[in-house]
């Protein structure tokens, strides 16, 4: 994909994330839209493209958090990259795939994320983050990740016309 | 941009390679420049887009009227919180009055003793605007469009005109990250404003994200506290100054076994809501060095030594 699109595009996702949806919190909580955006073009791009946008991402996200710079940028060129491969695995075609992937990315995400915070501050309480702040976000996701589905596929059939095809 | 499935699992393990390795520098400090530089490029990116985002909000959430009675209540808001502060201020006043009398008193008994009190705040005139939220939900920090340029340093605690906001952890030319109170790795050392019983308050956002809440915890069983009761900083520790206006107490909890007593703290500062704060360029820490000797006349309490995590 051209750089004209890809960086303008993710910078736009990025700034959305710190800027906006904390304004308008569902529940005190705003959707993880990096993370629904590289879990989401996992699933419809070859391997490889969606750690790629995760790692550039997780980049713009590192510089506006207080967590440790390279936390956002690991995570999600990692999910990126295990989505990639499940999809080619288990997911093609499979209609429970989108959502339960989107499930399985936020646990993963907030478990890596939590796994850094543990081993640098005091203590953590795992089931309370979990169970209060990764299982609502983790629902909040799947249900931001269907409307998030359609647009996405739409760039990703203008941008790769000759894969549908095949 | 995209290289051959060739090269693929080498470009990726690359990548993750490099986050690793920005971990690591960031660890000890030596990203900060780049970070600084790519922060400084979107700064006004994110500052315009905060302001449009807020734009949006409040012409969507009402019509002109809505607007102008926000206006009025803004004003009426300002005044009872000016009324607050006056009102904490008096009853501390009265407290400091009580306890003064009684070092004079200890003072005149022991003549020997050289003794010295200072109190000094002096606030940051300038406005600094949060220009950013922490992407995670995990975490809850600020950044704001102030930093080293403007005189902001590591440590500093940030507050508004309602209360205690949190403490800058990261610095960079012109913006802060600032820790919020409501985080639960936050810990500050409080003092209940009608007893003087002292404990450590730390940030429960967990319980409920959307209406974030505080825990006072190891608040000695026999020291009276109720609902209704003002949290402020103890000034211990030297990381806040002293007084500043944490929140009230909603609901208390005790056990008959065990040590301390633990209550819930409804924030002074409503975190949702978050656009401007203060930085507290200056203070003079409070020395525990300094701190009056119990005497028989002075109800000795016991203090907590943890000091918050920087």
């Amino acid at each position: 994909m051209s750089l004209w699109i890809l960086v303008p595009l993710l910078l736009l996702v990025a700034i959305l994330q710190v800027t906006w949806l904390p304004l308008i919190p569902i529940f005190g909580l705003k959707p993880d839209l990096a993370l629904i955006v590289v879990t989401t073009w996992g699933l419809l791009a070859p391997i490889g493209e969606a750690a790629q946008w995760g790692f550039v991402l997780g980049i713009l996200l590192d510089l506006n958090s207080g967590l440790p710079f390279g936390v956002h940028t690991l995570t999600l060129t990692i999910v990126g990259l295990l989505v990639g491969l499940g999809q080619r695995a288990f997911f093609r075609g499979n209609l429970i795939a989108p959502p339960a992937t989107m499930l399985l990315a936020t646990f993963f995400d907030h478990v890596i994320i939590l796994g850094f915070l543990a081993s640098l501050t005091e203590s953590i309480n795992w089931s309370d983050y979990l169970i209060r702040i990764t299982l609502p976000t983790a629902i909040l996701n799947t249900l931001v990740a269907g409307l998030v589905f359609f647009p996405l596929e739409f760039l990703y059939r203008r941008l790769h016309p000759q894969i549908e095809v095949e | 941009m995209y290289a051959s499935s060739r090269n693929r699992g080498t470009i990726l393990i690359l990548l993750v390679v490099i986050a690793i390795l920005a971990f690591l520098l960031h660890q000890t400090n030596q990203l900060q420049p780049l970070e600084d530089v790519l922060l400084g490029w979107l700064q006004p990116l994110l500052g315009g887009a905060t302001r449009v985002g807020t734009g949006a909000r409040d012409v969507t959430s009402g019509i002109a009227d809505v607007n102008a009675l926000r206006a009025k209540l803004d004003e009426l808001q300002s005044q009872v919180d000016e009324l607050s502060n006056n009102r904490i201020r008096i009853l501390e006043l009265e407290k400091e009055n009580t306890l003064l009398r009684q070092q004079l008193g200890y003072k005149q008994s022991n003549p020997d003793f050289d003794l010295v009190g200072a109190v000094v705040l002096e606030r940051n005139p300038d406005w600094a605007r949060v220009i950013a939220q922490d992407p995670s939900n995990l975490a809850f920090y600020i950044i704001v469009d102030q930093g080293s340029a403007e005189g902001v340093q590591k440590g500093m605690p940030a507050v508004t005109p309602q209360g205690l906001v949190g403490r800058v952890t990261e610095v960079g030319t012109h913006w802060s990250k600032i820790l919020l109170i409501i985080d639960p790795s936050s810990s500050v050392n409080a003092v209940v404003q009608s007893t003087r019983a002292t404990g450590m308050v730390q940030g429960d956002a967990l319980n409920n994200p959307g209406d974030p809440h505080l825990i006072i915890k190891y608040v000695p069983q026999g020291e009276a506290i109720k609902s209704g009761d003002l949290i402020l900083t103890s000034g211990m520790g030297g990381t806040y100054p002293k007084r500043l206006i944490i929140g009230q107490v909603t609901e208390v909890r005790k056990r008959d076994v065990g040590l301390f007593q633990e209550a819930t703290i409804k924030p002074a500062v409503d975190f949702m809501r978050l656009e401007f704060v203060l930085i507290l360029k200056k203070f003079t820490p409070s020395d525990i060095t300094q701190e009056p000797t119990p005497t028989p006349t002075a109800r000795p309490k016991p203090t907590p030594t943890r000091t918050p995590s920087p």
